[in-house]
């Protein structure tokens, strides 16, 4: 929490707004990989990806 | 801000693409067939068994093999689904390719090619539409349809099926047939047909619609503890679903086997059998059907058309009696699945040398 309240100042202070797209986009992906990693699709199920 | 985002998602698709933590697709949605594999497009294979290779340049999984057949060559066209293609195993080890090798070793005087036709979830249904559409520009002279007796009855089927499949259905009416292609009207295939530019370029969009995917379809999957509804195809007394399921089915062989003939091709059909009939006999999701009854309704069909027909079931199930290996599963489900290396080799070495079989090469 106090990691994310630093971050936040960080990029008030400097106006370095644009990063948050960026982290935003890194901490989605990242709980993505981290939800689906043990997913694994049974033999006659078939994905279109 | 917006040329941020835009900038986050291009290195990210860059990593994700250079360490190889994903791929771009290597099916896409299409109109006719459902689905199509990609052309060129690099596959792994992790869920089940290993596989690692590359789709051939007209959509084939199999080495590339022009629509121009060699003058004194003869083809057989194996039509099929998962089985077929085979993606568990590496491409050398399939049931095409190890059945070419064994009938070289058995007619050594012929060139005979095989062509693996095999794509995942098909059906009859999209074997015959591939067939008129695309299969009879290889000329084939053999053609084979590998029928998976585990699904391809509920393939060809939508009621069996259910919605949210992109798949065609064939259904009867009197002496016509039309075309059900509802699938083109949902909005998940307007949306992956839309985006399709997008997935066929973006790993990580590709990649971020296959977890979503999968951990969607992890999140409906059944108890493993419960019997898959597939093992109704045994059911002794089959409700109207299932023997409309047996009646399309029968109609499709058929239609299947009057076009290959109007090519001057030959036809001929083989019965992959489901790991029930196999090894898992026993198992209490079979306990009172009659496991042959698929096999017995598909004879009965062949012979009425006068098609040839090689049932692997005692092969493979003798085979299990004697050896105790398993011809079907991988690691932990050793048993249950597909086929793996000994039932793709098992299988090919059997229909090599099956004395009919070979008298059918032998006359093309």
């Amino acid at each position: 929490m106090e990691f994310l309240k630093d971050l936040w100042n960080f990029m008030r202070q400097r106006k370095k707004f644009w990063l948050l797209p960026a982290i935003v986009i890194l901490v989605l992906f990242g709980f993505l990989i981290v939800f689906t990693s043990g997913t694994a699709i049974a033999p006659f199920i078939y994905t279109l990806f | 801000m917006i040329s941020s985002v835009f900038v986050t998602l291009v290195i990210m698709d860059v990593i994700i693409r250079s360490t190889g933590m994903g791929r771009l697709p290597e099916r896409r949605p299409d109109p006719l067939l459902g689905v199509r594999l990609v052309p060129n497009a690099v596959y792994t294979q992790k869920n089940e068994g290993f596989s690692h290779g590359r789709i051939n340049s007209l959509g084939l999984r199999d080495h590339e093999i022009p629509y121009e057949k060699p003058e004194n060559s003869k083809r057989v066209l194996i039509l099929g689904d998962s089985f077929m293609e085979a993606m568990q195993v590496d491409i050398d080890s399939s049931f095409p390719r190890l059945l070419q090798t064994f009938i070289g070793e058995a007619l050594p005087w012929h060139d005979i090619k095989t062509i693996n036709a095999g794509r995942g979830g098909m059906g009859t249904a999209e074997e015959y539409l591939w067939y008129v559409t695309e299969g009879i520009k290889y000329s084939p002279d053999l053609v084979l349809l590998a029928f998976y007796v585990g699904n391809d009855f509920r393939d060809n089927s939508k009621a069996l099926t259910g919605q949210g499949v992109f798949k065609p259905y064939i259904t009867f009416d009197a002496d016509t047939f039309w075309i059900d292609a509802s699938f083109t009207e949902s909005r998940s295939y307007k949306l992956k047909t839309l985006l399709w530019p997008l997935f066929s370029n973006s790993v990580l969009a590709t990649e971020t619609a296959r977890r979503v995917e999968a951990f969607k379809i992890g999140m409906e999957e059944p108890d493993t503890a419960t019997c898959p509804k597939d093992v109704g195809v045994f059911n002794v007394e089959q409700d109207s679903v299932w023997a409309n399921a047996y009646a399309v089915t029968g109609k499709l062989v058929a239609m299947l086997n009057d076009a290959v003939k109007r090519n001057s091709s030959e036809f001929c059909l083989m019965i992959i059998p489901d790991s029930y009939q196999v090894n898992d006999m026993e198992s209490d999701c079979v306990n009172g059907a009659d496991l042959r009854k698929p096999n017995d309704f598909l004879r009965e069909i062949a012979e009425a058309q006068g098609i040839p027909i090689f049932d692997l079931t005692d092969t493979l199930e003798q085979d299990y009696l004697r050896t105790g290996n398993y011809t079907y599963g991988f690691g932990e489900n050793l048993g249950t699945g597909h086929w793996n290396e000994s039932g793709h080799r098992l299988a090919a070495k059997n229909m090599a040398s099956n004395a009919i079989f070979v008298k059918l090469l032998r006359w093309l």
